[in-house]
């Protein structure tokens, strides 16, 4: 899809591999798989977090959470100097497969979720979540 | 998490801190020999003054200097002799581990994973603060509960709905779950086809105490903090290449870590600008070094740079720091892209502030004078340095309501 | 892991730090007469619904908020004939002319000329017209609407947003003059000035005992040129070790009284306001030093100020003195001299002060380990009493400008 310099490909790369590093040795996320191949605009990430990382705010507070996540999770990396744009973040979006995104609380279907992580050259790695459309804001 | 009735309250591990004021006694990773203090009436206190002058003369570099790589791809020194990430981390706080938050600790939540050390045993920073946030996702859990109930029996008063007959009390959990089992499908949606990977299997060696564990973590050094390092202390020997062992000298790291500054990384030093990232970081940073202040990076914060007084075990940040390129040089003047650069708009200040005033941090915009290319070309790196001038403006929001009286 | 500052978070959450007029209000306080029988509390001002919850209660308590400012609104507007004030709008002075000045708001407000006779400036027009403590007619004896006080007014008030700061601050209660730096009519400063003038090359020598002994033996180095700033010999202190680091040109903001210049401060970074604290004797022809000093600037058409926008906005102010008296930290954050900047974005005003710090007069490593305390303070605390290296005049307060 997209043609890479090799100071991107190169730098990819290492995003990549610093965000793996850090779900699997200290997020201690499970089943993580790299996905390079040319149907993503630019490298992802896929795993499992070993709790839920995201309630819905409708979620009923008496049903209990499963103590174990079973929700695959996306995750983006990115260097902290890039710069994005909306038109970019849709890319990565319509990259994501299609269905299986489940129903939310209210029965509606799932808006596509995923984890940008920011990785920082002291090896910081920040997560945000982004939601393709907009999703009912969490109470703080 | 689960049952309503009353748990026992959790116990407050009993946590033993380290003696933090001997662990960093040291500032910086330099020894230095002080001089005896001279006592009037005691002139046997003064040979000892002249026998430490005359015969303790131990410079203050570590012999052999300590050592990290310089690896490209994550634009940052690593550090992975013991000696070195204990020296960098003990005295000044320089780098963060490569697993951790701050210090490297990532052994230790291993180990302990692991069984190999006991439960509440020497916790990390990153698991004190993980305990906290259970509480704290806890007590959101309770408040969503409370305002549930709170709704449900408005809602019965107002003969909108019925409660269940057992009353006001809220219903059990596992009750709930079996009948509203459909709401909490979406925390159940079957997985997309997982591709299988090598995973280390914890059940299988909870039992073995002793079994090794690796230490896949490194402290890493940002290029500013290793340029420090260089530069200023002459305490670190960054080495590059394939193999990661030919050592750079000083001018060559900072061409270097300038290139390595833009993403991607400038091929070619001939495109260095006088305002690139490293130089506008780095001259901010040997700033406040230089003045006793211990720098970490800012980033969970949305600023540059973090100030700490003695470091982050003993208190909490004090400032953020923001850095404003200034482009006040008569040869600025018609460069439309850097004056552009100059301009901020108030809303990304608004956002940064308000983050800063929510974890009590003042915000300190460090405005830097960028030289011309002109007046910097050719220079070595202490002239270079002094072509530059910061200077520092404090910013807080103003209350309406809180300066009237 | 990231979100480490989650214990920080959680540190604030405690703190009320908030300010209710970034909240929708609840105008219920509005309606007096409102006898609420419910036991469902009022919610406190500015507290907000989540979301709707589907019950008659809530529906109820926001439609009687709604309507108690419906009413509020409604409300007759009287001018009671104890403070009945007229005035008339003089366009070629560009003022108001009150006969009879009444009631408290003229303690602070308008400025009487040698026959007796009180002119009130635009600004004050407006506010006194809009707040109904004043009736103001045209030239030809016909009563002037608010609309026509806007229209004939604003443009001597300085703009839309100047207006709005100010009558927001008075509102809130605070008195308020215009600078005279009000406007921007005096003559740029022409003579040959660096880009900043307080930038000193920083010093490497500091005196100090063994420093000397040390120097005295070998002499001053200089500074090398490709490192280490530290040169491979031996040290007694750490603070000659951090002498040697002492490289980076910085501001040092005057410690001392120094002379006041507004000249080169240009629009909108001028101080447009002096802001005094409500106090029951306040002398308008004859004011104290002002408390603040506010400058407003349109959030949708100008950028935060650069650095040489704003250090001429600095030396238009005059120096605090209290400055040396505090510690270190609180120094550090009210710095030598400061600014209010009220930022307007279309009627929404944020307040932020701008302080002219100097970090370089205030190092650290200086600081003894037996002022320190363990452990991690929260942020807050524990730091009285201490004075980093305190210096800086006792003159008395600047009064330049005026």
């Amino acid at each position: 899809m997209t043609s890479y310099t090799p100071a991107e490909h190169q730098a990819h790369a290492h995003l990549l591999q610093t965000v793996h590093a850090n779900l699997e040795h200290t997020a201690l996320w499970t089943s993580l798989t790299a996905h390079t191949t040319s149907t993503y605009p630019r490298p992802l990430l896929s795993g499992v977090p070993p709790a839920p990382i995201y309630v819905d705010p409708d979620a009923d507070p008496n049903v209990p959470l499963p103590a174990a996540s079973t929700q695959r999770e996306w995750v983006l990396p990115v260097d902290l100097r890039e710069k994005w744009s909306p038109k970019k973040m849709a890319q990565v979006f319509d990259s994501l497969p299609a269905g299986d995104w489940g129903v939310d609380a209210k029965g509606g279907l799932r808006k596509k979720r995923l984890l940008l992580a920011v990785v920082a050259e002291d090896s910081t790695v920040v997560y945000y979540f982004v939601h393709d459309g907009v999703v009912k804001p969490r109470q703080n | 998490m689960g049952s309503t009735t009353a748990p026992a309250p959790p116990k407050k591990p009993v946590m033993k801190k380290p003696n933090y004021n001997l662990l960093h006694v040291n500032p910086l990773p330099l020894t230095i020999q002080a001089l005896p203090p001279l006592i009037p009436h005691n002139p046997l206190s003064l040979l000892h003054i002249l026998y430490t002058y005359l015969f303790c003369r131990t410079p203050c570099q570590p012999s052999p200097p300590y050592v990290g790589f310089f690896n490209p791809a994550t634009r940052s020194v690593h550090v992975v002799d013991a000696r070195s990430i204990q020296a960098f981390w003990n005295s000044g706080f320089f780098g963060k581990g490569s697993l951790s938050r701050s210090e490297p600790t990532w052994i230790s939540r291993r180990r302990r994973a692991l069984g190999i050390i006991g439960k509440d045993e020497d916790l990390t920073a990153e698991e004190i603060t993980e305990r906290r946030r259970q509480e704290r996702k806890q007590f959101k859990l309770e408040r969503a509960r409370a305002e549930k109930e709170r709704i449900q029996n408005q809602l019965a008063q107002e003969g909108k709905i019925d409660l269940p007959a057992d009353g006001a009390s809220s219903p059990q959990p596992d009750a709930a779950a079996a009948g509203e089992s459909d709401i909490t499908a979406a925390a159940t949606v079957p997985a997309p086809p997982i591709e299988p990977e090598e995973e280390e299997d914890d059940e299988l060696v909870t039992d073995k105490p002793s079994i090794f564990v690796e230490d896949l973590e490194h402290l890493q050094l940002t290029p500013e903090e290793a340029f420090f390092l260089m530069y200023g202390l002459g305490a670190l020997q960054v080495t590059v290449g394939p193999e990661g062992n030919t050592p750079v000298d000083i001018r060559n790291a900072l061409c270097l870590f300038r290139q390595h500054s833009y993403f991607p990384a400038l091929e070619n030093e001939v495109y260095l600008q006088p305002d690139d990232t490293f130089m506008l970081n780095y001259v901010v940073y040997h700033h406040f070094r230089s003045l006793g202040w211990v720098v970490r990076p800012g980033v969970k914060f949305g600023v540059e740079y973090l100030l700490y007084n003695r470091g982050p075990v003993f208190s909490h940040a004090e400032f953020g720091v923001l850095i404003m390129p200034s482009y006040s040089h008569p040869y600025w003047a018609n460069d439309n892209k850097r004056k552009q650069k100059e301009l901020k708009p108030w809303h990304w200040l608004h956002g940064i502030n308000r983050v800063s005033a929510q974890v009590k941090k003042t915000l300190i915009l460090v405005y830097v004078e960028v030289p011309s290319p002109e007046e910097i070309k050719g220079l070595d790196v202490t002239e270079l340095l002094k072509k530059y001038g910061v200077r520092e403006v404090a910013l807080r929001r103003w209350l309406v309501s809180r300066n009237r009286d | 892991m990231a979100e480490p500052e989650a214990d920080n978070l959680r540190l604030a959450q405690n703190v009320q730090d908030g300010d209710i007029s970034d909240e929708t209000q609840d105008f219920r306080f509005l309606n007096l007469f409102s006898k609420s029988s419910d036991h469902a509390s009022i919610p406190k001002r500015g507290e907000k619904d989540f979301e709707p919850n589907g019950t008659d209660l809530q529906d109820t308590v926001l439609a009687e908020s709604r309507q108690a400012m419906h009413d509020a609104l409604c409300g007759e507007r009287k001018h009671t004939s104890k403070t009945h004030v007229e005035g008339i709008w003089r366009p070629d002075k560009n003022m108001t002319e009150v006969k009879i000045p009444r009631g408290t708001h003229f303690k602070s407000l308008g400025k009487a000329d040698n026959k007796g006779v009180l002119w009130l400036l635009p600004e004050e027009t407006i506010y006194m017209v809009e707040r109904g403590n004043l009736e103001c007619w045209w030239e030809d004896g016909v009563p002037m609407s608010l609309e026509g006080a806007y229209a004939s007014c604003l443009a001597g008030c300085g703009g839309l947003e100047r207006y709005q700061v100010y009558a927001y601050l008075k509102r809130a209660g605070y008195i308020l003059q215009r600078a005279p730096t009000f406007f921007d009519d005096d003559e740029i400063d022409t003579s040959p000035r660096l880009p900043i003038v307080t930038v000193r090359a920083s010093t490497s020598q500091a005196p100090g005992m063994f420093t000397s002994i040390y120097n005295s033996v070998f002499g001053p180095k200089a500074l090398p040129e490709a490192g280490p700033l530290v040169s491979e010999s031996v040290y007694r202190s750490y603070e000659s070790i951090y002498q040697r680091l002492s490289l980076i040109p910085s501001h040092h903001p005057p410690h001392d009284p120094v002379a006041i210049n507004s000249a080169n401060a240009r629009l909108p970074y001028r101080i447009a306001y002096y802001m005094w604290k409500p106090v029951p004797n306040f002398k308008k022809s004859d004011p104290p030093p002002p408390d603040f000093r506010i400058s407003v600037v349109n959030a949708r058409e100008m950028g935060m100020p650069t650095l040489s926008q704003l250090s001429p906005l600095f030396d238009s102010v005059p120096h605090d003195a209290t400055a040396a008296k505090k510690n270190l930290f609180q120094r550090l954050k009210d710095g030598y001299r400061n600014v209010i900047v009220a930022v307007v974005d279309s009627g929404v005003t944020s307040f932020l002060k701008f302080a002219d710090v100097g970090f370089a007069d205030e190092v650290m490593y200086k600081r003894k380990p037996a002022a320190r305390r363990g452990g991690k303070q929260g942020g807050r605390g524990g730091r009285g009493g201490f004075r980093g290296g305190g210096r800086g005049g006792q003159g008395g307060r600047g009064r330049g400008g005026r």
